[in-house]
């Protein structure tokens, strides 16, 4: 007897979009027309910084993991910010919503600086999964943006889920609230749509290959080894003949620390000097692919 | 537990006869681009999770899907310029998604080995009947998109059953790749018909070099050119073959490729290699030395039964 169901052999294909879901269609990378940012860039770079909070730890108390995340909001994000002010680079901060009230002084100085906010969930230890109510997703991606609109005066555009996770039911969730692009998606080098049945939802894809969370925290990669992963990420784009997006994923609590920012301001420096390298917040990008797509006919 | 599987008999390296390979290579080599697909939401298998965490688990979901849409593109332009022979390990319900890209594999005529229908069904637990059912539907997956016969099989996610030598076997299929215990081929035992071990690499394995090792792009094109110079050297006097296996959403990341085509153009500089695929590896060794050189042992009773 076989312990598994019947139709474990079964292969399931949406005929619309050839995925196992109907989220998006599948797409081969040299079918597409090649995108072209402005002043003929080929790459569009934007610099996102996660400033996040977590939960303390209890039974027992532990405060390592707070207070290691709230060098971000303190200490990380002011160093990157004074290295992006002198490269002229604006980022995009996906921003735990805890902190709007805990650290006013981080919304102002982002708001003046022209940076783009990403609703981010209430905290980084609170994700989303398959495991929770439709309700509480719906209250849990909403509250970010709510929040985010009474500090600044303007809802975000952008969502990026703690730790990017989703449920099954969180891209047509987010367009339903609002949000018109997202982060958690990191299976292309362009952006691309999804299929939602109100409103619109666009992926700008968030590497993995590029984020410090996965680079330097989960793969134990030195500082020095990240940053010739994204000078090398950046170089095999540059010689692709699509036009295309990379992500540079830092938390400031991370990429901030002193022994790493310096290898992030060798990165960006190379990148601005670059021919060919544009950039841009996340909403600049999504604004400037969209663009392109409607003019085509 | 079982103390030993009883699949191929012990043999000590140093007291084989050396292979002699056509031209008098010193190597073979095979490399295997692993074309994959994990599903958003998975069935249950009661013996391993798909995920560490509640599915979708878009993080493990898109690394794949981007090798599919992207990185498997890169790939192919790679292994044009170099004049590669490749053996894809295919998740055979890739091609019924996208019959695009089994377009593209036929035409540079690549040679396929298994790798199940998908990376999140698992042949633990299957019945005979059910393994059964998986190995023809995926050689008529591959068949239907390619015009070929699977040369042969690595489970899916590298799960086997211990039915899985003789269904292969009774199959046609001709060598099997899941077993990691040499550098060069081995007979293995069946109920009928005949079959081989070529293995695969669990080393030279971008799955686990990058994945769970997590080293750099260019520590692996290191650990391949370094793996490549022993064979190579030992290949002086009784050749030896070799497995490159790679994930393109992995090696053809925009920051690896260069470190991945730097490591096959230093091995593919040498005079001295026959760069293969698995299924003309597997035809020399049948031709020359299955059943003369290691035999099988004989079926244990159960494994008779």
């Amino acid at each position: 007897m076989s312990e598994l169901p019947a139709n474990y052999n079964d292969v399931s294909v949406d005929p619309a979009t050839r995925m196992d879901h109907g989220f998006y269609a599948f797409s081969p990378y040299p079918d597409r027309p090649r995108l072209v940012w402005p002043g003929g860039a080929k790459v569009a770079l934007a610099v996102v910084i996660n400033v996040e909070a977590v939960d303390v730890a209890t039974n027992p108390v532990n405060l390592i993991g707070f207070s290691h995340r709230d060098y971000g909001p303190r200490v990380g994000l002011f160093r990157l910010m004074s290295i992006l002010d002198e490269l002229g680079i604006k980022a995009t901060v996906p921003l735990s919503d805890v902190l709007i009230a805990r650290a006013p002084r981080v919304v102002e100085e982002i708001a003046r600086r022209g940076w783009e906010i990403v609703g981010h969930g209430e905290k980084a230890n609170v994700g989303l999964s398959s495991a929770m109510s439709e309700a509480d997703e719906t209250a849990y991606v909403a509250a970010s943006a709510i929040a985010i609109k009474s500090a600044t005066g303007t809802a975000p555009r952008g969502w990026m889920g703690p730790g990017n996770s989703e449920s099954a039911r969180t891209l047509p969730l987010l367009a339903a609230a609002g949000y018109d692009y997202t982060l958690d998606w990191g299976n292309d080098d362009q952006p691309f749509d999804f299929n939602v049945p109100s409103g619109r939802l666009t992926a700008l894809p968030y590497s993995v290959e590029t984020s410090d969370a996965a680079v330097v925290q989960a793969q134990s990669h030195t500082p020095w080894e990240f940053e010739q992963a994204i000078n090398d990420h950046l170089d095999g784009l540059l010689a692709d003949s699509n036009g295309s997006v990379m992500t540079l994923g830092l938390q400031a609590n991370v990429s901030g620390q002193p022994f790493r920012a310096k290898y992030v301001r060798q990165f960006l420096e190379r990148a601005v000097d670059r021919a060919g390298v544009w950039t841009a917040t996340a909403s600049e990008i999504v604004d400037a692919y969209r663009a392109q797509r409607q003019a085509r006919p | 537990m079982l103390a030993d599987p009883n699949h191929y008999a012990y043999s000590a390296v140093i007291d084989r006869p050396p292979l002699k390979m056509p031209g008098n290579a010193r190597i073979a080599v095979f490399i295997v681009p692993n074309v994959e697909f994990l599903e958003f939401l998975p069935p249950g298998n009661p013996h391993r999770a798909p995920y560490g965490r509640p599915a979708p688990d878009i993080q493990s979901y898109q690394a794949r899907d981007y090798g599919n849409r992207v990185a498997v593109w890169r790939l192919f332009e790679m292994f044009d310029d170099l004049g590669i022979k490749a053996t894809a390990s295919m998740n055979a319900a890739v091609f019924e998604h996208f019959p695009r890209l089994g377009e593209e594999m036929a035409k540079r005529n690549w040679d396929y080995q298994s790798h199940g229908l998908y990376n999140t069904r698992f042949a633990f637990g299957m019945s005979e009947a059910m393994e059964r059912e998986q190995i023809q539907t995926v050689i008529e997956l591959v068949k239907k998109y390619t015009g070929k016969m699977i040369s042969g099989w690595l489970g899916p996610a590298l799960t086997t059953t211990p039915n899985t030598p003789h269904l292969l076997a009774e199959a046609g299929v001709k060598y099997w790749a899941d077993m990691f215990h040499d550098d060069e081929p081995t007979d293995i035992a069946v109920r009928s018909g005949k079959l081989i071990s070529l293995p695969y690499s669990f080393e030279i394995n971008s799955g686990v070099a990058l994945g769970g090792q997590a080293q750099t792009g260019e520590a692996f094109g290191r650990m391949i050119t370094d793996q490549f110079d022993m064979l190579y050297e030992e290949g002086r006097t009784a050749p030896k073959v070799m497995a490159i296996c790679l994930h393109p959403f992995a090696v053809t990341a925009p920051s690896r490729a260069k470190y991945l085509r730097r490591a096959l153009e230093y091995i593919l500089g040498h005079s001295g290699v026959w760069q293969a695929t698995a299924g003309d590896i597997a035809d020399w060794y049948y031709a020359n030395y299955h059943g003369r050189r290691v035999p099988a042992p004989a079926l244990s009773t159960e494994q008779a039964a």
